[in-house]
């Protein structure tokens, strides 16, 4: 199931593999893998064995990477659930498998922190 | 960030509150100890509203030649003496409140660890303390607090993203060339603005910053 850059959903999402190039308001449930995309927006639970945040997405709301209840119709009782909740939407047959499943695309430079020693100790005193 | 994986270490079931931006490198690093991850960018969710009741200089529009400081002190004595709101409320209802809505969890959700990352350093006293009461009430005894705390006089306008590359190294990214002052909190200012949280480790590291690791006390 491929939200495209364009798509607007305000529902929960099920699929195998759950790709998010537009904007969801709801739940993500996938079977296999989520993936949000760097022009994506999440804004609820993502459930799937295995999520990939690309850099630049935007993402609020709770990752759980237990693979048991991926998938399942229906807000499953992971724990907590966000304060906003969605009717459930039946399941969609996957649309597409695709997408770049290689990793985040970070494109931004980063500058490596200094490295800690070994022994995180304690500071001084104030 | 040993000192914090060391606090993972054999919990089952992790829950783990971001509050900074979504990085899928942390994402992924996370999964690895089984988390259940939270993120809420609280940052942006802060800025208009602090900007609204006359605190910082809007970040990312301050450098260091324009920030009138005096204005800014002005602004805080100016808050802090206007009188009480019309409907009754007062600044720390209002504090209380904010935080409430921006981290508004079920009453039985209970995290492991909290990464608060440089947020603190953006923060006023007031709010430092408004958001340690209501993440105290997310946290059960033992629960750890992860923070990085600049001790340079300056530091970018906005947080920074920081990236987990390995149990012992972060990567960060400003994200923006404006800097603003910054506000150096002491290690007891913060064990004291954090209550219910007691300061288990702090370490200095290069870069004038110094990672904080807090644990939630019992009762």
């Amino acid at each position: 199931m491929t939200i495209g850059k364009n798509g607007r959903v305000r529902a929960d999402v099920f699929g195998n593999t759950v790709v998010v190039e537009g904007e969801v308001d709801g739940n993500l449930f996938a079977q296999q893998q989520a993936i949000l995309r760097q022009s994506g927006a999440v804004r609820g639970n993502i459930t799937a064995p295995r999520v990939m945040l690309e850099d630049g997405s935007r993402f609020r709301g709770s990752i759980d990477m237990e693979s048991k209840d991926a998938a399942k119709p229906g807000p499953a009782a992971h724990g907590p659930q966000p304060a906003t909740a969605h009717p459930p939407t039946p399941a969609a047959a996957p649309v597409s498998a695709g997408g770049n499943a290689s990793g985040a695309a970070g494109a931004q430079p980063l500058h490596a922190a200094a490295a800690a020693p070994q022994a995180s100790g304690r500071a001084p005193g104030s | 960030m040993a000192s914090l994986l060391e606090a993972f270490a054999g919990r089952p079931r992790l829950h783990v509150l971001d509050l900074g931006p979504a990085v899928g490198g942390n994402v992924e690093f996370l999964s690895r100890f089984g988390c259940k991850l939270y993120i809420q960018d609280l940052y942006p969710a802060l800025v208009p509203w602090q900007t609204a009741i006359g605190g910082l200089p809007t970040p990312g529009a301050a450098t260091v030649a324009t920030i009138d400081r005096a204005a800014v002190r002005e602004a805080h004595e100016t808050w802090d003496a206007r009188p009480p709101r019309p409907d009754g409320g007062d600044e720390e209802t209002g504090l209380a409140g904010r935080f409430g809505q921006l981290l508004a969890f079920p009453e039985e959700t209970r995290f492991d660890a909290v990464l608060i990352w440089d947020l603190i350093n953006y923060l006023e006293r007031r709010e430092v303390a408004a958001l340690a009461r209501q993440l105290a009430r997310f946290c059960g005894p033992g629960a750890v607090m992860f923070a990085l705390i600049s001790i340079l006089k300056q530091i970018p306008a906005e947080p920074m993203r920081f990236r987990i590359l390995d149990q012992e190294h972060l990567a960060y990214e400003t994200r923006t060339a404006a800097v603003r002052p910054c506000p150096r909190y002491a290690p007891a200012e913060l064990s004291e603005l954090l209550r219910g949280f007691r300061l288990d480790r702090s370490f200095l590291m290069r870069h004038g910053t110094q990672e904080y690791l807090f644990a939630r006390q019992a009762g």
